[in-house]
């Protein structure tokens, strides 16, 4: 079992719980996908497919602007979930965002995010909340792994992430551990600059 | 007037320690040890995990306070998508890191390394370091020739996509181990006119004039080569078109000036 948790200098009063899940099965996702389009509050997670999201830092940058959006009352999308999805995507469309990035049948592996008040938790809700995933998403605890930049590079697919990015006209560089931090790099800017 | 600014800037970002760096009519740029969200744990792809920097544009009193927050943003804005088109066509420049637009925040990489004298490694700088440290010989030496050459070799490249700096000084550029990088887009503009790349070169002509007057010959020349140098390696017969076209302006912007009209 492996989730992380994170919490940001500028807002402390937020900590976010993050797990990483790998080879859910078909239908499981069909299930997710059906139970968060009728809003059922056990799965009221933000739930991202892998293949567009680089490294930890692309995450990291989306989560951070969305709690600072969530602070400040600026949110663009209904929820803090989705807020996440819409910040990870350089398209200006929630609808898009949420198709692109959002949980996805071809995608066996799914990110779940999940935005808690610091003063509400401790270590025993992390479990809790990670076992409670185990059982939304049917898969045994060593389909649970750890989310690093590692992971993430076996995970991405990237020329979905150069199509969605818009990235064809930019010279990528063939070295796998380059590659990594230079698509990095360009997705932070594209999603700062989603809209504008 | 600087403390209060500082303290406009801790308004938007809580918890982060910030020492001010530099401060123009515009802007205040600041240097953190934290990564806006990274923990320590985790290293962002950057080659300096231990300092960012952040730019502020705070809001000015003087303006109506609806058109001070759109061309705050407006600039920050431009800014920022200059910065990620330089990443995009691999010109070196800082990395971005974060931005608030509405706050005018911009948190982007720290390039550049400390001088033997404790500042920070800026084209000028280090010009101005050996001046006065070294025997005057190491001033005109091959090191500098090269670096002068990779510095007009980098605003050529700039040039040749359509991009103007517009505020080209030797404090502009900044070395990291000898390689120039651009920072500073505060007037940055897009144009293929020879003319607006021409005032480009003016404005460093001049700047290097008046900071490094010494040598201020050798080194233009040496920046004008570098950047006849890269319009000929990478774009072959027409660079060398486009390299003429904005020579012969650069002489007619020596006789005539920056401005091209008579008025302002």
């Amino acid at each position: 079992m492996s989730w992380t948790s994170v919490s940001f200098p500028s807002y402390p009063q937020y900590t976010v719980f993050i797990s990483l899940f790998t080879g859910i099965e078909n239908d499981t996702i069909s299930t997710v996908k059906k139970e968060l389009i009728a809003a059922n509050a056990e799965y009221d997670f933000c739930f991202l497919n892998t293949y567009h999201v680089v490294s930890v830092e692309h995450l990291y940058g989306s989560i951070h602007r969305s709690i600072a959006n969530y602070a400040n009352d600026t949110l663009k999308a209904r929820t803090v979930n989705t807020e996440i999805i819409f910040n990870l995507s350089p398209i200006n469309k929630i609808m898009e965002a949420l198709k692109k990035f959002g949980v996805d049948e071809k995608c066996p592996n799914i990110i779940a995010i999940k935005v808690f008040k610091t003063e509400d938790i401790d270590e025993k809700s992390f479990i809790d909340t990670n076992n409670h995933l185990l059982k939304l998403l049917r898969i045994e605890k060593d389909s649970n792994i750890e989310l690093n930049d590692k992971t993430l590079g076996q995970l991405v697919d990237v020329p979905k992430v150069i199509k969605v990015y818009k990235l064809s006209d930019v010279k990528i560089s063939s070295d796998e551990s380059q590659k990594q931090a230079q698509l990095t790099r360009l997705v932070v800017a594209a999603c700062l600059l989603r809209g504008l | 007037m600087t403390d209060y600014l500082v303290g406009q800037v801790q308004k938007h970002l809580p918890h982060i320690p910030v020492e001010v760096v530099s401060q123009g009519a515009e802007a205040l740029v600041f240097k953190t040890s934290v990564h806006p969200y990274l923990p320590n744990s985790i290293s962002p792809y950057l080659d300096n995990h231990d300092e960012y920097i952040i730019k502020f544009r705070p809001p000015k009193p003087y303006r109506h306070p609806k058109i001070d927050a759109s061309i705050t943003k407006n600039r920050t804005v431009g800014e920022v998508k200059f910065m990620s088109k330089l990443a995009r066509i691999g010109i070196r420049a800082p990395s971005l890191i974060s931005a608030d637009f509405n706050n005018g925040i911009i948190w982007m990489e720290c390039l550049g390394q400390t001088l033997p004298n404790g500042e920070v490694s800026s084209f000028k700088n280090w010009l101005w370091y050996l001046e006065r440290n070294e025997i005057p010989d190491k001033c005109v030496s091959d090191e500098v020739r090269v670096v002068c050459i990779k510095v007009g070799a980098l605003i050529g490249r700039l040039h040749l996509n359509n991009m103007v700096h517009g505020d080209l000084t030797s404090s502009n550029i900044l070395l990291e181990n000898f390689e120039p990088a651009l920072i500073d887009f505060g007037l940055s503009s897009y144009s293929g006119l020879a003319e607006d790349k021409a005032v480009d070169l003016y404005v460093m002509e001049r700047a290097i004039l008046s900071t490094h007057s010494v040598f201020s010959d050798k080194y233009n020349a040496w920046l004008l080569e570098g950047y006849e140098q890269i319009h000929e390696t990478e774009f072959g017969k027409q660079g060398k078109k486009k390299h003429l076209e904005t020579i012969r302006k650069l002489e007619d912007v020596r006789l005539r000036g920056r401005k091209r009209s008579m008025l302002g």
